[in-house]
């Protein structure tokens, strides 16, 4: 059986369009090449 | 593909022939992030949004550069509603490579269409208000505001979720079944609309088969069949009801439509009546203002027109009556004639001017024109001068021939003609004495002294009343026609 109040917390608000920008400074860019690249440069020391 | 570490172009080798770096491990996770966006590409073409999000965010995990899987990422946010997500990943795209780059036209299309842009964000803000409601166990306001966003803005899929999980907490599996089949149109693959219709499937399976409430028929009610996906609910008909019951629901029927008419339809028909009669009556009453009010205008403009016309007809018995001026323009034409053809007889043209009344001819009066007043001062100076010239030279003749009583009549004209002459005026005076009017003669003599004090008539006169003898006149001055100064002017 569903539990309403547990299913509503999966819903978040939405991002206006006025907050795009701190959607964008928000935004997780690291990737595996940063650990990647990480891991070389502790390799390389 | 270029190393991570100089950017030289890679070969098939697992380093870098530029500057010896191993780019085996590299070459491996560009290859999966790859992989990751073809896998993106495939649910995306058929619609699994849901599912190509999470295969393109793997394949950003990987490699942040891969510009045209966040490009792709943002068109599916884009799909499924979230605009703000999309251009972000847009923006970001942008950042990484400027130039041709298709992140230009969504966003471009996107700034061009304002008014659709405006909508997108006022559907997210009721979103926000409504998930609010909700949590505020507000569901009803959460569902009215959620079925406004779905019409507005139907690609909304987190509005579909929850206005169907809202459908599912007030138990209208009907409605949740319907909202969650549409949000599947959008989304293919969604694992919790999947949840969701499961769910609701169950439920109105169960009570379809006997465990229902009263939102769905009780099993005696209807009988449920399969047709292939769908679950048909079919209720089952009544028994027929006896002849009686179908003529008291016709009779009732009947009741019940007339009492619809008197109390609905027919005090409609009234008021709609009585407003059209309302409506007729001022429409007519505004129709007599207006025409009063046009009436009330003539009649001031007859008015305003008939005190014209009566200054006008002033004016015109003005002109033409026997003090107006077209008889002073004839009066003067008239003396003008004469004293042309009988230059030597002066008298007559004097007695047609006389009938002008000098106070009518000045260049003030109405309607003299200045020719006129020039014309009318003219031929009073050389008339008038001229006749009592004469009249004064017949009334001394008579006066010398003893003949005094003919002499105060040319000489009286003297007079009026020329009030300056003292010749004149002496003349009269002893007219009259001799004439046995010593007293009318004597204050003549007095009104000659007073009036010209300086002349040698005044001489004269003080010298007859002082001695009662009349003397000579002096031969250097016997010519009788001496006048005053200024007389002939």
């Amino acid at each position: 059986m569903i539990d309403f109040e547990e299913e509503l917390k999966k819903f978040h608000p939405l991002p206006e369009v006025d907050e795009v920008e701190d959607a964008i400074r928000n935004h997780d860019v690291s990737d595996m090449m940063d650990v990647l690249m990480a891991l070389m440069e502790g390799r390389s020391e | 593909m270029r190393c991570y570490r100089c950017g030289a172009t890679l070969s098939s080798d697992d380093f870098c022939t530029a500057c010896g770096a191993d780019v085996k491990l590299y070459k491996r996770i560009v290859k999966l992030s790859n992989s990751f966006y073809n896998e993106g590409l495939r649910k995306a073409k058929v619609r699994d949004l849901s599912g190509a999000v999470e295969s393109l965010k793997q394949s950003l995990k990987c490699n942040k550069n891969n510009v045209e899987a966040r490009n792709l990422l943002g068109l599916v946010y884009f799909e499924m509603g979230e605009t703000v997500q999309a251009l972000s990943e847009w923006i970001i795209s942008k950042n990484i490579r400027s130039k041709k780059n298709i992140a230009d036209d969504f966003m471009a299309e996107l700034q061009d269409n304002t008014g659709k842009l405006t909508t997108i964000d006022q559907t997210i803000k009721k979103y926000n208000q409504a998930l609010s409601y909700a949590n505020q166990d507000s569901i009803d306001l959460a569902i009215i505001q959620l079925k406004k966003i779905v019409s507005m803005n139907p690609k909304l899929l987190a509005a579909y979720q929850l206005l169907a999980l809202c459908y599912i907490k007030t138990e209208q599996w009907d409605r949740a079944r319907r909202i969650i089949l549409r949000a599947c149109k959008l989304d293919t693959n969604n694992t919790t609309l999947k949840y969701y219709l499961r769910e609701v499937e169950r439920v109105m399976s169960e009570r379809a088969d006997g465990g229902g409430d009263t939102r769905n028929f009780h099993h005696e009610d209807a009988f449920t069949y399969q047709s292939g996906n769908e679950t048909i609910i079919q209720p089952i008909n009544e028994r027929e009801r006896s002849g009686s019951f179908t003529v008291l629901n016709i009779i009732i029927g009947l009741i019940v439509g007339a009492a619809i008419m008197w109390f609905l339809v027919l005090p409609a028909r009234i008021q709609s009546a009585r407003s059209d009669t309302q409506d007729q009556l001022q429409e007519t009453s505004d129709e007599l203002t207006s025409r009063n009010a046009d009436i009330g205008e003539l009649e001031k403009r007859v008015e305003a027109l008939q005190e014209d016309n009566e200054k006008l007809k002033e004016q015109l018995s003005g002109f033409t009556s026997d003090s107006g001026l077209m008889n002073n323009y004839n009066y003067l034409m008239q003396a003008a004639q004469e004293f042309m053809e009988h230059p030597e007889d002066a008298k007559r043209a004097a007695e047609i001017l006389s009938n002008i009344d000098p106070s009518s001819v000045s260049e003030d009066s109405v309607g003299v024109s200045k020719e006129f007043a020039d014309l009318y001062r003219y031929m009073s100076n050389v008339v008038s001068q001229q006749a009592a010239r004469t009249m004064l030279d017949d009334g001394e003749k008579k006066y010398n021939e003893g003949n005094y009583s003919a002499a105060i009549e040319l000489l009286e004209d003297a007079v009026l003609f020329a009030p300056d002459s003292d010749e004149a005026l002496y003349y009269l005076a002893q007219s009259y004495i001799h004439d046995n009017n010593e007293s009318q003669g004597r204050m003549l003599l007095n009104q000659l002294i007073t009036k010209f004090p300086d002349s040698r008539y005044a001489q004269r006169a003080g010298e007859y009343l002082s001695s009662g003898v009349e003397t000579a006149e002096p031969t250097e001055t016997a010519e009788p026609t001496e006048t005053a100064e200024g007389d002939a002017d």
